[in-house]
């Protein structure tokens, strides 16, 4: 059952008079379930493809469905509602809300949602940070946490609500690769045991191991 | 909105420098705006206090003709329109629910004669002494002489004319009966040491724009001075209404008592110009077909003076002072008594306190204004600072806010946090300043501060700096201060509710 389709799909940036066509008529089915890696190299189109799939951007022309929505027909609020309830993002730095502690930062997507009662929230997100094994560091804020931890804490942010799809941009490219592999390994687990979706952009083949679905693209265009 | 004021509540924490800068301009603002309230109601009050329950009243009655409303402090000179009337005007008026009291005066723009000098013009007010003092109570210091009993004919000459007097005239105008005190004297009059030129009566011409009407001697009964506000009001002496009467022109309870014809009142009451115009000389006529017109006048004026005095409301008036009951504002009972008068069909009209004191009235509204310009200048500057401050820091919390939009918070939480963010400053640091400001305001009275000079005595709204808050104005403050922090936040939420996703994305 597919969770994302793309048809003929492209997306320009504007750049001074000209423009900068990211992908160039992208068409692919992602099913349920997968595994899947988009590999390239620098501005191949991998994040312009990653965002489109997140719902944080537009295709200039083409028609992008996600769980059978036409997103292109979708309004701020609703788009914004389809990220909240459906979507995880793990991003490249490891973005955290800076003031927030482990705990409330994994806890932040919960309390937008308001699925629940507070101490119900709390005990969710505890047991998101036990299975990324950061339940010791809960009080932490992210400044007192390494590049791994803060990796671990966006995944358990992105997982919590128990989304359908997780995008993740290239997320070992600031991790030592120890860290990687663990991040990977329980990205992994995670896909086997609840099937959340996992797309995550790379260009590391070392990453490419554990990818069951891999998708290469080059010059905004799909060559496998 | 706990996770609102939450991020919200660390943020400020966290960008301490901004917090300052947007924080100390909070308290600066809030500071200015409380001092000024406290200031501006320290000036209402006095000028309530001072020139309505020491001058003027709440609101004067004036005849429906009269078109200058500055009715006690006209510029011009004209002679005010007359009330008739008055007794069957009193008890209406005084039925009124929201009149306390009433005393009908008689206002007069009269020269003070001297036959070596300038004459001096100078305001008079025409009143029954014990009606007046039962009206006002003590607002006045009798200096020298005393208070003048009732029915007693003079002058209580204030100490202020006094001066402009003898500046102009070179005589020092003294109560009958009683020798020079010099500790009063001028320091002009003071040099004058032996030779200075006393007198104890003073001589009134009555003026109006179109002729002058009587001359009439008068007793200096005392010298006053207002007890607050001497310097403003000081230009106003009291006559014994039946004399300024005589003086302008005007019928007194006399001549009602005699009841002219109509004819003679008019002649009575008719301004010199009008009575020339009439007056054929050549040929002696008549203003009713009777007696030579010149015979007729004779007659009335000869019966009048050997007639016995009658109540001095039956005269004619040219304003009517009104004090309110407690609780009524003097806007409010200028709707009411216009109201009233129409359906009455009372030819009076009913003009408030600051209209009638004329250029006083609208000095002091001046300065309200000039305060409300430089605090409206400084929330204005505010306003600018704080909204700069918070779209830079929106603009440096791309990555964040984009990030939180990316993982599901709408534009609305974003919304919220920077009004959560700024609402906590205006709170914390703005209400602090209306704190040090109430407390500065009971410092500045608590000082005493007094003055001599005019324009500072209408600022501190009498003699003394009396700067005061209420639970209004304070809560007036706070409003001011929400709605400025309102307005500058208004723009950096716009900025921060259009940063998106793929911003943050395209700065990772």
């Amino acid at each position: 059952m597919s969770l994302i389709e793309l048809k003929d799909i492209s997306k320009e940036y504007p750049l001074g008079n000209t423009s900068v066509r990211a992908l160039r008529g992208v068409s692919m089915v992602i099913e349920k379930g997968a595994f899947m890696s988009i590999v390239g190299p620098s501005g191949s189109g991998k994040t312009t493809l990653l965002n489109l799939m997140g719902c944080v951007d537009q295709p200039t022309a083409g028609t992008l469905l996600v769980d059978g929505q036409d997103v292109s027909k979708l309004n701020d609020k609703d788009l914004t509602r389809l990220r909240l309830y459906k979507i995880g993002f793990i991003f490249q730095s490891f973005n955290l809300i800076p003031v927030l502690s482990v705990l409330e930062n994994v806890e932040f997507p919960l309390l937008l949602m308001h699925s629940g009662k507070p101490s119900e929230i709390r005990e969710r997100a505890k047991t998101m940070l036990r299975h990324v094994q950061m339940e010791s560091h809960m009080q932490h804020r992210p400044s007192e946490l390494s590049g791994g931890q803060r990796q671990r804490v966006a995944i358990a942010r992105a997982l919590v609500t128990q989304p359908q799809l997780v995008l993740a941009d290239e997320p070992t490219a600031n991790l030592d690769s120890e860290t990687g592999n663990a991040i990977l390994s329980l990205m992994q687990r995670l896909n086997e045991e609840q099937g959340t979706t996992f797309i995550f952009s790379t260009h590391d083949p070392e990453v490419l191991k554990y990818a069951r679905n891999i998708v290469k693209i080059r010059d905004g265009l799909l060559i496998t | 909105m706990g996770l609102i004021f939450r991020i919200a509540w660390r943020n400020i924490f966290r960008h301490k420098g901004k917090t300052l800068v947007i924080g100390f301009i909070l308290f600066l603002g809030s500071l200015v705006l409380t001092v000024g309230n406290g200031i501006i109601t320290g000036l209402n009050e006095g000028l309530q206090k001072n020139v309505v329950e020491g001058f003027s009243g709440d609101v004067i009655l004036a005849a429906d003709k009269q078109i200058n409303e500055s009715v006690l402090a006209s510029m011009s000179g004209q002679t005010l329109e007359s009330i008739t009337a008055y007794p069957t005007l009193k008890p209406k008026l005084l039925a009124l629910p929201y009149i306390q009291k009433i005393l009908p005066v008689v206002v007069g723009y009269v020269w003070v004669l001297n036959e070596s000098g300038q004459p001096v013009d100078h305001y008079l007010l025409g009143v029954n002494f014990n009606a007046y003092r039962n009206f006002y109570g003590e607002n006045l210091a009798v200096l020298e002489g005393s208070y003048p009993d009732a029915g007693q004919q003079g002058v209580l000459l204030s100490s202020t004319i006094r001066e402009r007097i003898y500046d102009f005239s070179g005589f020092w105008a003294i109560p009958k009966g009683q020798a020079l005190n010099t500790h009063h004297l001028s320091p002009a009059a003071r040099q004058d040491g032996d030779k200075l030129r006393l007198s104890q009566q003073l001589v009134f011409l009555g003026l109006s724009q179109k002729n002058a009407s009587l001359d009439i001697p008068s007793e200096v009964l005392g010298v006053f001075k207002f007890k607050e506000l001497n310097k403003l009001l000081g230009f106003y002496s009291l006559l014994d209404i039946e004399s300024l009467r005589e003086c302008v022109g005007y019928f007194n309870a006399e001549t009602k008592k005699v009841a002219p014809t109509t004819a003679q009142s008019k002649l009575l009451e008719a301004e010199a110009g009008t009575l020339e115009e009439s007056f054929d000389f050549d040929t002696g006529a008549t203003l009713s077909g009777g007696k030579p017109l010149s015979k007729e006048l004779f007659t009335v004026q000869k019966t009048v003076s050997k007639t016995p005095a009658a109540n001095w409301e039956d005269g004619t008036f040219n304003a009517i002072m009104v004090k309110l009951k407690p609780g009524y504002s003097p806007k409010e009972a200028v709707k009411e008594l216009t109201a009233f008068f129409k359906s009455e069909r009372i030819p009076l009209k009913a003009i408030r306190w600051s209209q009638a004191i004329g250029m006083l009235g609208q000095m002091a509204l001046i300065m309200k204004g000039a305060l409300l310009v430089f605090v409206s200048f400084i929330f204005f500057v505010a306003v600018i600072i704080i909204m700069n401050t918070l779209s830079i820091a929106a603009m440096e919390r791309i990555t964040e806010i984009g990030m939180m939009r990316a993982v599901g918070a709408p534009r609305a939480f974003v919304s919220n946090m920077f009004v959560a963010e700024t609402g906590i400053l205006a709170a914390f640091f703005g209400g602090l300043g209306i704190l040090a400001g109430s407390l500065l305001v009971r410092l500045l009275a608590m000082l005493h501060l007094s003055t001599q000079n005019e324009i500072l005595q209408i600022f501190y709204g009498g003699d003394t700096f009396q700067p005061r808050l209420d639970l209004v104005d304070l809560l007036l403050c706070a409003i001011l201060l929400c709605f400025v922090t309102f307005l500058a936040v208004l723009y950096p939420v716009s900025v921060a509710r259009k940063i998106t996703p793929l911003d943050a994305m395209s700065r990772d």
